[in-house]
């Protein structure tokens, strides 16, 4: 896509960034949801300062392994860990300014691993390409067959299971590659 | 921290069974983190134009005259280019508040300014709505009609009118900003000659009273050396902006703070200069 070509991402383009902000601000904001579980607040902190260390960090970013989105998405992925990890150390954490308190729920340790562990799955799904996650979401959520999804959506069989062959390949590759900070290791 | 790298087909259920849909962010959110990033980013069709023009010199307190009207401006004609009526609520970000602080009819500042030993003070208006500004200090009075580009100016020591058109090239006037904010609504191409950076929010308490405090820095681009440091006070309950301080490399103090009455001056016998004069064009 032109406007979202990494030369102009790395000038500071406003087009190339007014764009990819719209292509993706809602979805870091899910996946930050649904990594931390954090509050509104929290989130929006956060969400910013994916965004804020999005535009310092894109001379940093390897073009040859994935699009701005796909980047923009790893970079939200490590910025919603990141916070998990310094609630988990410190147990007190404060985002930028005006930021509330986590509230922690008296939950078992295996119970609060489990949660978190599909969330970051959830995060790691809110990361796939919008037309896998549909697929995903009517072979997971619906709990629809291949060939009712195929049916449903006038593809055929194959290309189905080949969708979701793929999404679950790249979910473990993102599962198994903690981001660093840019992103992409 | 637990992986999520050895998921099953289970988990895969589970985890649309288990966890929620993420409510979307706010609108307001959305908006102003959108311009916060944009903030850091330039056209690139004016690249060249910025690198190769250098920002004109100013004269030493018509430069802060302007300053002040350029920063009542940047607060309300920012704000009034890009109202929304249905934004309300928690200012999250600096442009909601320009957006709240816009919505008055008239905006009022009274600036200070300090260089070594030398204090100098004067007032601005400006209307977002009606599009004026005037500008009242002890040497001079200015009055600008932003819809027609008409100024006129009243030296008080010669006692004479002059009118004319705004010089949008000039950053004395501070028509350029104006303008460049007009264009780009935000603070980047509000100075166009500057590179802005480091937009930073913190909430603090003050006497009782939740204040909001924005800081960014601005450098020229010519010369990184020589910016300022713009803080901005707003007000939490009013959302409005209580007062606007620029602290220059040179040692400079601008502080401007700011008021909102029901009406301002709309010509200039109501900045008292009299009705007899004859205006020399």
């Amino acid at each position: 896509m032109e406007l979202l070509d990494l030369d102009r991402l790395r000038q500071r383009d406003s087009l190339a960034w007014g764009q990819l902000y719209d292509l993706c601000a809602q979805r870091t904001y899910r996946v930050l949801y649904h990594v931390t579980k954090a509050e509104q607040n929290v989130l929006e902190e956060l969400n910013q300062a994916v965004w804020l260390a999005a535009i310092e960090t894109i001379d940093r970013m390897d073009g040859t392994r994935g699009t701005p989105q796909d980047w923009i998405l790893g970079v939200a992925r490590f910025q919603g860990l990141t916070y998990l990890r310094r609630k988990y150390r410190n147990r007190v954490v404060t985002v930028g300014s005006g930021a509330s308190f986590p509230i922690f729920d008296e939950v078992t340790p295996d119970l609060e691993r489990r949660t978190e562990r599909l969330g970051l799955l959830r995060a790691c799904i809110e990361s796939l390409p919008e037309n896998w996650q549909f697929i995903l979401r009517q072979k997971y959520e619906q709990g629809m067959s291949v060939k009712e999804i195929a049916e449903s959506s006038g593809s055929t069989v194959k290309s189905v299971e080949s969708v979701l062959s793929r999404s679950r390949s790249r979910l473990r590759e993102m599962a198994r590659a903690t981001p660093d900070e840019e992103g992409w290791k | 921290m637990t992986s999520a790298e050895d998921f099953s087909e289970a988990d895969l259920r589970d985890a649309y069974d288990s966890v929620p849909d993420a409510e979307s962010p706010s609108r307001t959110h959305l908006e102003g983190l959108r311009r916060e990033l944009l903030l850091r980013t330039v056209q690139i069709s004016d690249r060249t134009k910025f690198v190769a023009d250098e920002p004109s010199r100013s004269k030493p307190w018509g430069r802060f005259f302007w300053l002040s009207v350029a920063a009542v401006v940047a607060v309300s004609v920012t704000a009034f280019l890009v109202a929304k009526p249905d934004q309300n609520g928690a200012i999250t970000s600096f442009r909601q508040v320009l957006f709240e602080t816009g919505r008055h009819p008239w905006v009022h500042g009274q600036t200070r300014v300090e260089f070594e030993a030398n204090v100098h003070e004067f007032e601005t208006w400006f209307s977002p709505s009606e599009r004026l500004a005037a500008m009242r200090s002890p040497q001079l009075i200015q009055h600008t009609d932003f819809s027609t580009g008409r100024q006129v100016t009243f030296d008080r020591n010669s006692q004479q009118l002059t009118q004319g058109l705004a010089n949008p090239h000039s950053e004395d006037f501070g028509r350029a900003l104006i303008l460049a904010i007009l264009h780009d609504g935000d603070l980047q191409g509000a100075m166009p000659f500057h590179r802005v950076s480091d937009l930073r929010k913190l909430e603090v308490l003050e006497d009782g009273a939740r204040l909001l405090r924005y800081q960014f820095q601005v450098a020229w681009r010519s010369n990184t050396a020589v910016g300022w440091e713009t803080t901005v006070w707003v007000d939490v309950e009013s959302q409005l902006i209580r007062s606007w301080e620029e602290r220059h490399s040179n040692g400079t103090t601008v502080v401007t703070r700011f008021d909102y009455p029901a009406d301002g001056p709309r010509d200039m016998s109501a900045l008292g200069v009299p009705q007899d004069v004859m205006i020399r064009e």
